[in-house]
């Protein structure tokens, strides 16, 4: 049984084992005597022996075999041990199985047998250790090592952990295990889960839990907007409505309709809204909910009840008419008590209309600020560990062949079809492996000058189409929202006007154009961001990539200019359309259409609000409507034709940049559209669903491997650009944009130019001093040298870990050095050996 | 529980959520497991006598859904039945998936899957064991001269000592610089 053997395998530390009357009771209750014990322990854990002389048979040998040019480290293992006893296990696995068994070692298993290993005042996770929370001294294994919270391997066969003692961890473990039961009551795949994970391992199951993540999130930020915003302005809203009836009812001929019209008037009026001068009561429309409705209800009362209904699903899907009239849209939350106990009419009493005890503004930008901070939270903390892991393993590129043979075989495969892929998948790795070390050197050389001129030229006409289309798809956004849709609709709205005048009803052709232009700029978003990734897929497989990594990578990268690009192109459009416009004909949307005698910028947070909520409903549709309407077919062909239009397999990469890219438009959307959040949780379960059904039946695992921890972590950078690109675009809005001074929460506060001016002012109000410190915590004397330290910090941060990179390489040249000299004094031993 | 039968006495499972990275549900889970491998046999009642001494063979294991496809099926019940016969009590069967658990440490997992690569158990990785390995990965879709190719590259890139062997703290190193290990070393339960 000689075995080459680094020194390093002899263990080298001693220690004394703990000799508690108690604990040795407890041990011969269990083993007989306390040596027998002991003597058990050392065969199973390889335990050094502290006295050198005292048994030998358990030394390391070091002989020096005359045979054999090598130094032979032999270890040798007591008779009966688990050495043998496995070796004799594994002799009777190969078949030649030998019934008379040594009686000792019979004896032995029925020991190990009659004791429980968790049973009694065990509590630490080492195998045969009766360590307790109340006498950590009792470890049986050597604990100078031990952390007392970590996991640590001592030696080579010994590991544990030490469930921390003290009140803190008893929490820290109780809510953690309370945490983990309601995760898991959360969790709405677990089952599913594990069999995505069975068939297409880890990478597919991840994207299962980042839909799931992102709706959890969404529910999360609707019951908080919910309670905060939604409801209190619903409440407002009817407790002004009752106020208003009350005095109504005091004074003969007045309505409450009629009431709230004459207070919005009032302010209406009031020179800081700039209304067009000859605007009587009468000729005002208030853009607010019952208002609203009344005029969009009195503008269908001739039609038929099936076209009303047509009308009322169309307006479903574009959010205007009714919808817009109801809460979904930021426009209609108004704070209507405190507008009422600030307007004064000449002819009516409104002190009893009390201010509202809640400020609905403060809630609309608190609401907000919570949303935005648990999404960051949960961004930070689902990519955290995976981070971390992902930091500590960047070295791993050195060792390919080891990580795919050792580390890369997901085990929770346990489906046929799984398995077999995985196989193939990893065995085409490893032959890639051995190709590319084969062959890198000699084909860089052979390489011809033609030969890379070639594939540049490809590459750079790749990129170029690319970049050319992504400039088309700029280009079509931005003309339709700024000439198309609103010329079209203009056009429209006039044949529309006429034919009313003429046949008393506009022709459903009429309308079917309308509705066309009014979803062009999302039909032009979602027709890029499904078309494009096809051709991109397409495209990067003539590129002539080295390996299939790069060629994801480059598709990967390509993808996400898109989604990027589609959202910044829609942040600019509307950025357009904030610019202050004069109509002069019936504009091109309802919200604006009831605004159209201001000269102010119309009522833009319900207007975008819109825009986000058709790119998303339209996204619905064509999710559901791709799988329903080309995969399902395109799969039932090829189960029976056998033929194969397009690729079945599960495209991950683009899934989750998909869902990444439709959560970005919710942050955007929630900030114009509260409601948006529920609308987010359903979006993510009809993506659940599509994705689990294509999963289950449609699709087929990707042939390429999936480096889930590396993709991960670029995954969730993805995902916090994304976030930093929506916060950036909020807080733009907050700080330097007007709020609409015709509806929505700031309806009232031309006093303020920005909700954020808004907030400082209604902030220092409460809080007279703290006021102050805010003033000095933003002022550019705290800025500046906070900026400064922050940057000091980061320099430092970075020296420090190329220092520690640096060490590493000179430990590791330490090793290569160690190891020379070990060859040397081998060499040297074997001459010594020949001349002795 | 009320009126239904109670497997383990709250002490057990105190001990169990002690000493593996399980909460009382997947307790109860992986010993649902354990007796649909063999429903007639496990009894309902587990006593502590029960989970070291009531055994299941080898046979019976490898029935588990979770094992069935797994390439180192074999190795792994080995390695975790205590004796090494692949005869498994419910404290090892347990003892199992707390290690291929999520909340498992790292290093903890490391330590059990050079056992498992470990074909010859005498502590260290040897060219024949990663043969065996390679030879379970990819069956026989590799040739011979590829396959010994690869397991010298494997052996070159970790072996640091240059002695033939990876031991232990070699595999480690390499494990724990890994940055999938801990996810693909994982069984959901």
């Amino acid at each position: 049984m000689s075995r080459r053997a680094s020194d390093q395998s002899v263990p080298t530390f001693t220690w004394d084992l703990p000799t508690y009357t108690e604990y040795e009771r407890e041990v011969e209750s269990r083993y007989g005597t306390y040596e027998e014990y002991e003597m058990e322990m050392r065969v199973r854990h390889r335990w050094p022996v502290a006295q050198p002389d005292a048994d030998p048979s358990s030394h390391v040998v070091i002989t020096v075999n005359p045979n054999e040019p090598v130094l032979v480290v032999e270890q040798r293992i007591p008779e009966g041990g688990r050495y043998a006893e496995s070796l004799a296990d594994s002799e009777a696995q190969d078949g030649s199985e030998d019934g008379d068994a040594d009686p000792a070692q019979e004896a032995k298993k029925a020991a190990l047998r009659s004791h429980n290993r968790f049973h009694g005042t065990r509590k630490c996770w080492a195998k045969y250790c009766w360590a307790d929370r109340k006498n950590p001294a009792r470890h049986s294994h050597p604990l100078e090592t031990l952390s007392s919270n970590r996991i640590k391997t001592i030696g080579k066969d010994v590991d544990l952990l030490v469930i921390p003692s003290g009140p803190t961890h008893t929490v820290i473990r109780f809510v953690r295990y309370n945490g983990e039961r309601i995760g898991r009551a959360l969790n709405f795949y677990g089952p599913i889960y594990r069999r995505i994970e069975g068939y297409y391992g880890s990478g597919v199951a991840g994207y299962v839990g980042l839909i799931n993540r992102l709706l959890l999130l969404s529910l999360f930020s609707f019951v908080l907007l919910f309670g905060l915003l939604i409801l209190p302005s619903i409440i407002n809203y009817e407790q002004f409505q009752t106020k208003i009836k009350e005095i109504s009812a005091t004074k003969p001929g007045s309505s409450p309709l009629g009431i709230e019209k004459q207070i919005l008037y009032s302010f209406a009026s009031s020179s800081a809204f700039g209304l067009v001068g000859n605007l009587t009561i009468d000729t005002y429309e208030p853009y607010l909910t019952k208002h609203h409705a009344i005029a969009l209800a009195n503008k269908n009362t001739n039609s038929s009840r099936a076209s009303q209904l047509a009308t009322a699903a169309l307006e479903l899907l574009e959010g205007t008419g009714w919808m817009e009239a109801s809460w979904m849209f930021l426009g209609q939350y108004v704070d209507q008590l405190d507008l009422a106990s600030r307007a004064v009419l000449p002819d009516l009493d409104l002190s009893t209309v009390g201010p509202s005890p809640y400020n609905l503004s403060m809630a609309f930008l608190f609401s907000m600020f919570a949303v935005l901070t648990v999404s960051v939270i949960v961004l930070i903390f689902s990519s955290g560990s995976s981070l971390k892991e992902n930091l500590k393993g960047q070295h791993s590129q050195a060792y390919p062949f080891c990580e795919a043979m050792f580390s890369t075989w997901p085990h929770s495969l346990q489906y046929e079809n799984g398995v077999e892929n995985q196989r193939m998948t990893e065995t085409s790795q490893l032959r890639s492996f051995l190709t590319i070390a084969k062959k890198r050197a000699a084909e860089r050389m052979r390489k011809t000058t033609r030969q890379k001129l070639t594939v540049f030229f490809i590459r750079f006409t790749v990129w170029f189409l690319v970049v050319a289309f992504l400039d088309v798809f700029g280009y079509l956004l931005y003309t339709s929202y700024d000439e198309w849709v609103p010329e079209n609709l203009e056009r429209i709205a006039k044949k529309a006007q006429t034919e009313t005048e003429q046949t008393g009803s506009t022709s459903s052709l009429l309308e079917a154009e309308r509705f066309v232009f009014n979803f062009l700029p999302s039909i032009i978003i979602t027709g890029f961001n499904t078309i494009l990734p096809i051709f991109l897929n397409f495209a990067s497989k003539f590129e002539r990539y080295r390996s299939t990594k790069t060629e994801l990578r480059v598709t990967l990268v390509r993808t996400i200019l898109l989604r990027l690009a589609s959202v910044a192109f829609l942040l600019m459009s509307f950025f357009r359309q904030l610019e202050p416009k004069q109509f002069t004909v019936p504009p091109y949307n309802e919200a604006i259409f009831t605004v159209a005698n201001v000269t102010t910028t119309p009522c833009f947070e319900t207007y975008v609000g819109q825009q986000i909520y058709k790119v998303l409903v339209l996204d619905v549709l064509v999710a559901v409507g791709l799988f329903a309407g080309v995969r399902v077919p395109l799969k039932i062909l090829h189960n029976v034709t056998g033929i194969e239009v397009l690729s079945f397999e599960f495209d991950l990469s683009g899934n989750i940049l998909s869902a990444i890219y439709i959560q970005c438009l919710y942050w955007l959307g929630i900030f114009f559209s509260p409601p948006l959040a529920g609308m987010a949780v359903l979006h993510f379960l009809v993506v659940a669903i599509v994705a689990q059904l294509g999963i289950f039946f449609v699709f087929s695992p990707s042939t390429k491997i999936h480096h889930s921890s590396g993709s991960d972590v670029f995954f969730t950078v993805v995902a916090l650009f994304a976030f930093f690109l929506a916060l950036l675009v909020l807080g733009f809005a907050a700080v330097k944009v007007q709020p609409s001074t015709v509806c929505g929460p700031f309806l009232f506060m031309a006093d303020y130019p920005t909700m954020y001016a808004y907030f400082m002012a209604t902030f220092k109000t409460y809080l007279a001093s703290a006021g102050f410190l805010v003033d000095v915590a933003a002022s550019s004397v705290v800025l500046f040298p906070v900026t400064v330290c922050l940057a000091v910090i980061l320099y430092y941060k970075i020296a420090t870990a190329r220092a520690k990179a640096d060490g590493i390489k000179i430990l590791k040249q330490k090793i290569e050095t160690a190891t020379a000299q070990k060859k040397f004094l081998e060499q040297k031993a074997r001459q010594l050996k020949k001349f002795s | 529980m009320g009126n239904k039968l109670v497997t383990f006495s709250e002490e057990q499972l105190e001990e169990y959520q002690d000493c593996t990275f399980f909460g009382r549900k997947e307790i109860l889970d992986v010993y649902k497991k354990f007796v649909n491998l063999s429903p007639a046999a496990v009894p309902e009642i587990m006593t502590r006598w029960d989970c070291q001494n009531f055994r299941l063979s080898r046979a019976e294991i490898e029935g588990l859904p979770e094992l069935k496809e797994n390439p180192y099926r074999r190795r792994i019940i080995t390695v975790f039945s205590e004796d090494g016969s692949g005869e498994m009590s419910f404290n090892d069967f347990l003892e199992m998936f707390s290690v291929f658990c999520e909340r498992a440490p790292k290093e903890l997992k490391a330590y059990y899957a050079f056992r498992i690569y470990d074909y010859d158990e005498d502590g260290f990785l040897s060219l024949s064991d990663i043969a065996k390995t390679l030879r379970a990965l990819c069956r026989d879709s590799l040739e011979e001269k590829d396959r010994r190719l690869i397991a010298d590259r494997v052996m070159k890139e970790c072996n640091m000592d240059d002695n033939g062997a990876i031991s232990f703290s070699e595999f480690e190193n390499m494990v724990t610089k890994s940055a999938e290990f801990a996810e693909t070393f994982h069984i959901r339960i």
